[in-house]
C-alpha cells in the first residue's frame, strides 16, 4: 500500500520545486512501482525546513546550498543524519563556487559536493534538469523508513493468523 | 657572492629578536626558519616547526603525539597560492590555541627568488617554485577586524575556512570521548577503534541498527586522518543506485601523481548492498582501484535472515518460469563472503545495549542533557526508580530507540527529574510485560487452526457477499465447485434434508435466487 511522504524544498525562488514535481509526474506515469506517494511544499527559510522534518517523521527536505549558507547547512544535515533524517543537498547553479586550480585541493563545486555528503547528505544535484536522478533515491529511502517504523508485532501466531482474515467487518 | 657566516647569523639574529612571528617556507614547501615570536604564537617548539611541510587546505591540523612520530603537515601555516606563486600580498594566517579556541592575524606574505625565463613564458607556471618570508603583525586580530574582512564576493580561503570548520567540529563530534560508557565491552571497542584508525586498515563494524555503528565508523575516519585532506565518502547500500556507485567509485580512483590522501570509504547497511554492486565493489577493492580504506557497517542478524530468505527464494524461484526483472530486483540477497572478508580486516562489535547495562546512566543523562539544550524546560536527571525501569527493557531499537525513549519523557516530564511515569506508555507497557513470569512456549494443532480460519474466511466471504456463492468464490480465489466441496467439508452447507451444525456459523440456504 502506498505511504504518503513529505517532501519539503527549502529555496529562494521555486525553480527546483517546479523540477521536482515535473519530475515526479514523469516518473510516475513512466510506471514507476508507487510505493512513495510524496507532497511536495515549498519554504523558503531553514527554520521553516527544520520545523517541517521535526514535524513529520515521513518528511524529507530539499535544500537549496549556496555560498551563504553552506557552513549552516553543513551542521544541519550533520545534525539530522545523527537522527537519521537526511535531506537532499541542491547545489545552487548560479552561485560562484569559486575555484583554484593552484591549490593541491582546490574549492570547488565538487569539493562542495562532497563534504555536503560527508556531512550526511542523500545526494547532491547539480542541476534543476538532473532532479529526476534523485527520485530514485529519495523514494528508496523513504520506503526503508517506512519499513523501519512498522511496529514489531508481539502477537501469537494465531493472533497473527487471525488478525490476517480480510473483511473484518463482514 | 656567497654571504659570509657573520651576516647571516647577524639577520638571523635580528630576526630571532623581532615581537613579530616571522617565517620562511621555501620553494618545496618546507619550513626553513621560524623565530621565537613564531614558535610561542602556534605554541610548538621550534625544532617542531622548522622541517615539516606546509599545505593549504582545510584538515584538521592534528597533535603531533597522535601522529606517533610522523610530523603530519601544519595547514595553519600555509601561505596562500598567489603567493609561493610568486605574487606578494597581504591576507591572514589562523592557528588554532590551547583549548581550540581559534587565532587570526594579518599577514604579510613576501615572494623569495625570481621567476625563470620558462616560468615568464610559460602559462602553466609551475606553483611552489618560491620561496616565501612571512611576517605577522604584532597582535591578533579582533572579532569585529575579522568580521569586517568578510567581503561579499566568497574567496577561495573563505570556503576553505568554512570546510575547515565544518570538519573540525566533526572531528569533535565524533572523537572517541563522545564514545560513551565504562563498560569492558566499550572499553574494548574504543581501544579496536584506535587500532583500526592508526592502521588504516579495512574495518567492518557489526552490530544492530541504532547501536551506533556509523558514530564508530566516523570516529574512525576522524581520528585517523593525520596528513591531507582526507574526505568521508558514505555510501548507505540501501539506497545506492548504479550511478552513485560509478560516481563514487570514479572519485576514489588513485591519481597518477600518487600521495592520495587518506580517504575513508563509508558503506553503510552492508548487508543491503545489491549483488551486482558487491562485485564491483570487490573487484575494485582486489585491483587497488580505490585510493581509500573501507570501514562498513553490517546488521548481522539481518544478514543471517537474509541468507535464509534467499535460499528459501531461490528453491521456489527454480521452478518458476520467466522471473521478472523486478523479482529479482526485490530478491534478498547473500552478502559474498569474499567481500566480507576483504573489509574485515579489523572487526569491531558493537555491544547490545541491553548487555551493558552499567553504561545505562550515563547515556541517558547525555541524551536528557541534549534534550536541555535550546530548551525552555530544563531538567537535571533520572530518578533511580526510572534507571531500573529502563535497564528491564530489551532496547531492540537500540542507542536511537533509547535517545527517542529520553525525549519523550524530556517533553513529558512537569517535575526536574523524570519518573518512570514520565515514559512513553507503550514502552511502560512493554517493560511491565517483559517484568512478568514468561508464558510457555506457544503450542497449537496446525490443522485445526487452518481449518477454523478456513472457515471463517468462508463465513465473512458469504456474509459479505450476502449469501451469494458464486460471488464468495471468487471472493476467496476459488472455483464455485471448491467452494460447495469445502462447505460440505466444514459442515456448513444446509439442504433441505440436513442441519447445520450447531455452532456460529449461520445458515446458507443451498439453492441461491441470485445464481
Amino acid at each position: 500500500m502506498p505511504s504518503s511522504h513529505s517532501w519539503i524544498v527549502c529555496e529562494t525562488a521555486g525553480r527546483w520545486a517546479a523540477a521536482l514535481r515535473l519530475a515526479v509526474a514523469r516518473w510516475q506515469c513512466a510506471g514507476a512501482d508507487c510505493v512513495v506517494l510524496p507532497r511536495i511544499h515549498e519554504v523558503r527559510s531553514l527554520a521553516d525546513l527544520e520545523m517541517g522534518i521535526k514535524a513529520s517523521s515521513n518528511a524529507v527536505g530539499f535544500v537549496e546550498v549556496s555560498n551563504d549558507n553552506l557552513a549552516l547547512i553543513l551542521e544541519i544535515f550533520a545534525k539530522n543524519a545523527r537522527r537519521n533524517s537526511r535531506c537532499v543537498a541542491l547545489l545552487d547553479s548560479e552561485s560562484s563556487w569559486q575555484a583554484n586550480s593552484e591549490t593541491p585541493q582546490p574549492v570547488n563545486r565538487e569539493s562542495v559536493a562532497d563534504v555536503l555528503m560527508e556531512a550526511g547528505a542523500l545526494c547532491v544535484v547539480n542541476s534543476p534538469r538532473q532532479i529526476g536522478s534523485a527520485i530514485a533515491i529519495v523514494t528508496q529511502y523513504c520506503t526503508v523508513r517506512a519499513a523501519m517504523a512498522a511496529p514489531d508485532g508481539d502477537e501469537s501466531i494465531a493472533e497473527r493468523a487471525w488478525a490476517s482474515v480480510p473483511w473484518q467487518d463482514a | 657572492m656567497p654571504r659570509s657566516p657573520q651576516i647571516a647569523d647577524s639577520l638571523t639574529k635580528l630576526l630571532d629578536q623581532s615581537s613579530r612571528p616571522i617565517y620562511v617556507v621555501d620553494a618545496g614547501r618546507r619550513i626553513v626558519y621560524c623565530n621565537p615570536a613564531l614558535a610561542a604564537w602556534v605554541n610548538l617548539q621550534p625544532k617542531r616547526i622548522v622541517g615539516r611541510r606546509v599545505e593549504f587546505h582545510s584538515e584538521e591540523p592534528k597533535n603531533e603525539e597522535a601522529t606517533h612520530g610522523d610530523l603530519a603537515p601544519l595547514t595553519d601555516l600555509c601561505p596562500p597560492p598567489h603567493a609561493l606563486a610568486g605574487e606578494a600580498g597581504q591576507g591572514t594566517i589562523s592557528c588554532q590555541a590551547l583549548g581550540g579556541r581559534m587565532l587570526h592575524r594579518a599577514a604579510e606574505f613576501l615572494p623569495l627568488g625570481r621567476a625563470t625565463k620558462r616560468q615568464k613564458q610559460s602559462d602553466n607556471v609551475v606553483a611552489q617554485e618560491f620561496g616565501v618570508l612571512v611576517m605577522l603583525a604584532p597582535e591578533d586580530l579582533s572579532p569585529q577586524e575579522i568580521a569586517a574582512e568578510v567581503s561579499v564576493e566568497p574567496k577561495a580561503d573563505e570556503l576553505h575556512s568554512t570546510i575547515r570548520r565544518f570538519r573540525r567540529g566533526q572531528g569533535q563530534r565524533y572523537s572517541i570521548k563522545s564514545l560513551l560508557g565504562s563498560s569492558p565491552a566499550m572499553q574494548k571497542v574504543r581501544t579496536q577503534i584506535e587500532a583500526a584508525a592508526v592502521g588504516g586498515a579495512n574495518t567492518l563494524i557489526v552490530g544492530r541498527r541504532g547501536s551506533g555503528r556509523s558514530h564508530i565508523a566516523r570516529a574512525i575516519h576522524y581520528y585517523g586522518n593525520n596528513d591531507d585532506a582526507a574526505r568521508l565518502l558514505p555510501i548507505d547500500c540501501e539506497v545506492l543506485t548504479d550511478e552513485l556507485l560509478a560516481r563514487t567509485l570514479d572519485k576514489l580512483r588513485p591519481s597518477r601523481a600518487g600521495g592520495d590522501a587518506r580517504q575513508s570509504l563509508v558503506l553503510e547497511n552492508l548487508e543491503c548492498l545489491p549483488a551486482t554492486h558487491q562485485s564491483l565493489l570487490l573487484a575494485a577493492i582486489r585491483q587497488n582501484a580505490l585510493s581509500a580504506r573501507v570501514i562498513a557497517t553490517l546488521d548481522l542478524q539481518k544478514t543471517n535472515n537474509a541468507e535464509s530468505e534467499a535460499e528459501r527464494t531461490e528453491g521456489e524461484t527454480k521452478n518458476t518460469a520467466g522471473e521478472s526483472a523486478e523479482t529479482r530486483k526485490n530478491a534478498p540477497t547473500k552478502l559474498d563472503p569474499a567481500l566480507v572478508d576483504v573489509v574485515s580486516t579489523i572487526t569491531i562489535r558493537v555491544p547490545q545495549l541491553a548487555d551493558r547495562l552499567e553504561d545505562l546512566p550515563i547515556l541517558a543523562q547525555f541524551f536528557l542533557e541534549a534534550c536541555n539544550r535550546g530548551n525552555n524546560k530544563q531538567i537535571g536527571s533520572l530518578r533511580s526508580e526510572t534507571l531500573d525501569s529502563l535497564a528491564l527493557y530489551s532496547w531492540p531499537g537500540e542507542l536511537d530507540q533509547l535517545r527517542d525513549v529520553i525525549e519523550a519523557a524530556h517533553t513529558a516530564c512537569a517535575t526536574h527529574a523524570i519518573a518512570s511515569t514520565d515514559l512513553p506508555p507503550m514502552f511502560f507497557h512493554a517493560f511491565r510485560a517483559a517484568a512478568q513470569t514468561r508464558r510457555p512456549p506457544e503450542r497449537i494443532v496446525l490443522d485445526e487452526l487452518l481449518a477454523a480460519i478456513e472457515k471463517e474466511a468462508i463465513v465473512r466471504a458469504l456474509a459479505q457477499t450476502g449469501g451469494n456463492k458464486s460471488e464468495a468464490a471468487t471472493l476467496l480465489g476459488m472455483t464455485r465447485p471448491r467452494l460447495y466441496r469445502r462447505l460440505e467439508q466444514l459442515g456448513l452447507l444446509v439442504d433441505d434434508s440436513e442441519r447445520v451444525a450447531p455452532s456460529e456459523a449461520p445458515e446458507f440456504i443451498e439453492n441461491d435466487a441470485a445464481e
